[in-house]
């Protein structure tokens, strides 16, 4: 019997070995075909807007392709396989090799302008203001009652933990104005629940607000509608609101602008946003290359896809020559007044 | 196929404790160290070796270094009945330069019903309960910096012990072969909801999707959801202190999608210490 606890005591080491088993060999890095490959295979399964961007990837993947070789360097493979990132057009798509601190990825700005001065707005601000600036969300957000009893709220960014305490704060503050203005300038985005949570406070109803579609295989796809949700603590600001806008709005940013659209009271105002509408993945290539691409892309109620930039319902350019004026916020102003 | 041939031979090992039985007297027998109840309170500590892969996030696996502990009681009499909390850490990386941190809390509730065996060798068999769960950060990652595992395992186990020379040491092997487990596996393309979320359509910023560990997680069999464990020891018994060394492996294994294989394993070499209280004995040779 002896010999069965040995044979037992054998039996677990072997079983110790068998973690390979349930692991699945991957490429490991360092053929430039088999990066490609792998990093082709990866968009076309994940990706979801090759249709939207009109780019046809098996294509361009096969006229990419002819041009490495067991020879190509990491180099050239990083200009190649950026090449195919920016073709689509897609801010929230890119490529890093963190070894030369090199990243591929699309302008979203275009090569139009910003449409936004910050300094200009804080004179702007200082002339017209009738109460304190108030801070939140860290430092990164602010709110303060300008002249004709209207409210103004900036919010730079939504990668800022935003809580519910902190917007009944701001709403409550300015509940008595007539009014309300939301700066989403530069807002580049961050977190879609935190722009969905400050979203819910501006509906009575709940709306629908569109799909979100998802790619779920490399020709499958999954849509998930989306709504917006009154508030559950009822602190709904009901009167008009007007949202600025430019064309670095994206990502969370146009999280906010699909879900505050179809609120009759809410109306757009600025220029062109940077659009980004899609949920975005992160992994790794074999050879270590950070890349980020759109899982999903949101579609609203009308059928146009938000992704390339929505427009505002006027539009409205800043002149840098008058430094006390933005002229975005001041039509703004004129149209609540 | 590969992992089910390796379960399948993981429980037919562990049948063969079922055939161990023998009706053999004690006569010329040499007892094992302990046979009376022997409670203790141990701790064991070491480094390890673990080796992790999640296709969500890169389709090669990582390795690497890291260490372990347990900290519990154990109370063994005809039975055996063990409770323990454990902590594990990996530092990872792939081969091309990508890397992971993997962090696993495990709680466990053992319990094992000793065999009617008379002679040298001791055997148990019954099951264990494992609570876990376990983050891995990557922080390049952006979105997928992090991905949680919240794992409930029932399992069957079994446990073997032989005493060696006559100087109260034992040598001891257990095995543990999930059943049946409930799984939250965090992330599906790149969030805190199961990828059914997106699969099916009811994915919604408006909802409250989040990353709490009891919502929208699964009932998943042997099969689909593998936690393989397994232990080696050799252990000193005092009269107060018992000590020795132990060697763990344990694996996990998920297969939820196409391209969404998480495996995660660990290797633990530990030095065990386990202070002894209300012991009574009962030595015959």
């Amino acid at each position: 019997m002896k010999y069965t606890i040995y044979s037992l005591l054998f039996a677990l080491f072997f079983f110790s070995s068998c973690e390979k088993a349930f692991i699945e060999s991957g490429p490991d890095g360092t053929k430039p075909l088999e990066v490609f490959d792998e990093f082709s295979n990866i968009y076309l399964d994940k990706y979801a807007m090759f249709d939207f961007k009109q780019v046809d990837w098996i294509a361009l993947r096969e006229a990419k392709r002819k041009m490495v070789t067991d020879n190509t360097s990491k180099e050239e493979l990083f200009e190649i396989l950026g090449d195919m990132v920016l073709t689509l057009r897609d801010g929230h798509t890119s490529l890093k090799d963190l070894s030369r601190d090199s990243t591929k990825t699309y302008d979203i700005l275009k090569g139009a302008p910003e449409n936004y001065n910050i300094e200009i707005l804080v004179n702007h601000l200082n002339r017209i203001k009738s109460t304190e600036i108030i801070p939140f969300m860290k430092g990164t957000a602010a709110y303060v009652q300008i002249e004709d009893n209207i409210g103004y709220v900036s919010i730079s960014t939504f990668n800022e933990e935003l809580p519910e305490t902190e917007i009944v704060d701001m709403l409550t503050n300015l509940k008595d104005t007539k009014g309300l203005i939301i700066d989403v300038r530069g807002n580049t985005g961050g977190d879609p629940a935190a722009a969905s949570r400050l979203a819910r406070h501006l509906t009575k109803t709940e709306i629908k607000t569109g799909f979100e579609r998802f790619k779920t295989g490399p020709f499958d796809f999954s849509d998930s509608p989306a709504t917006n949700k009154p508030a559950e603590d009822g602190l709904i600001y009901t009167k008009p609101i007007i949202i600025l806008t430019n064309g670095l709005c994206y990502s969370a940013t146009t999280t906010f602008i699909y879900q505050t659209n179809p609120i009759p009271n809410v109306t757009f105002i600025g220029s062109r946003t940077g659009g980004g509408s899609g949920s975005v993945a992160n992994g790794y290539l074999s050879n270590g290359w950070v890349y980020a691409l759109s899982v999903s892309e949101f579609i609203d109620n009308d059928g146009l896809h938000l992704d390339d930039g929505f427009d505002p319902d006027i539009e409205v350019w800043l002149d840098e020559e008058v430094t006390d004026t933005d002229e975005v916020l001041q039509r703004a102003i004129d149209e609540l007044n | 196929m590969k992992k089910n041939a390796i379960v399948v031979a993981f429980a037919m090992v562990f049948s063969t404790l079922l055939s161990a039985q023998s009706t053999r007297s004690l006569e010329g027998a040499v007892s094992i160290p302990i046979t009376g109840v022997e409670k203790q309170v141990f701790i064991s500590v070491g480094p390890g070796f673990g080796s992790h892969q999640n296709q969500v996030v890169s389709l090669t696996g990582f390795s690497g270094i890291g260490g372990g502990f347990e900290l519990g009681f154990s109370k063994r009499s005809s039975n055996y009945l063990k409770v323990s909390l454990a902590g594990r850490a990996n530092i990872l990386a792939q081969k091309g330069g990508g890397s992971a941190q993997v962090f696993e809390a495990l709680n466990d509730i053992t319990w094992l019903k000793g065999l009617p065996y008379t002679g040298k060798n001791k055997y148990y068999v019954g099951g264990n309960l494992e609570t876990s769960g376990t983050l891995r950060l990557s922080n390049e990652l952006g979105n997928n910096t992090s991905t949680f595992l919240f794992v409930h395992t029932l399992a069957a186990m079994a446990k073997a012990e032989r005493p060696m020379g006559d100087r109260n040491w034992v040598l001891g092997g257990e095995f543990s072969l999930g059943l049946l487990s409930w799984v939250k596996k965090s992330d599906g393309y790149a969030f805190s909801a199961p990828q059914r979320f997106l699969t099916e359509g009811k994915f919604n910023y408006d909802d409250d999707v989040t990353l709490k560990p009891y919502k929208y997680g699964g009932v998943k069999p042997v099969g689909v959801f593998h936690n393989l464990r397994t232990n080696i020891s050799l252990i000193k018994h005092g009269h107060r202190v018992n000590w020795g060394g132990v060697y763990e492996w344990q694996v996990k294994a998920y297969d939820p999608y196409t391209h969404g294989q998480y495996v995660n394993g660990n290797h633990l070499v530990k030095f065990f210490f386990g202070f002894k209280f209300g012991m009574r004995k009962n030595r015959t040779k």
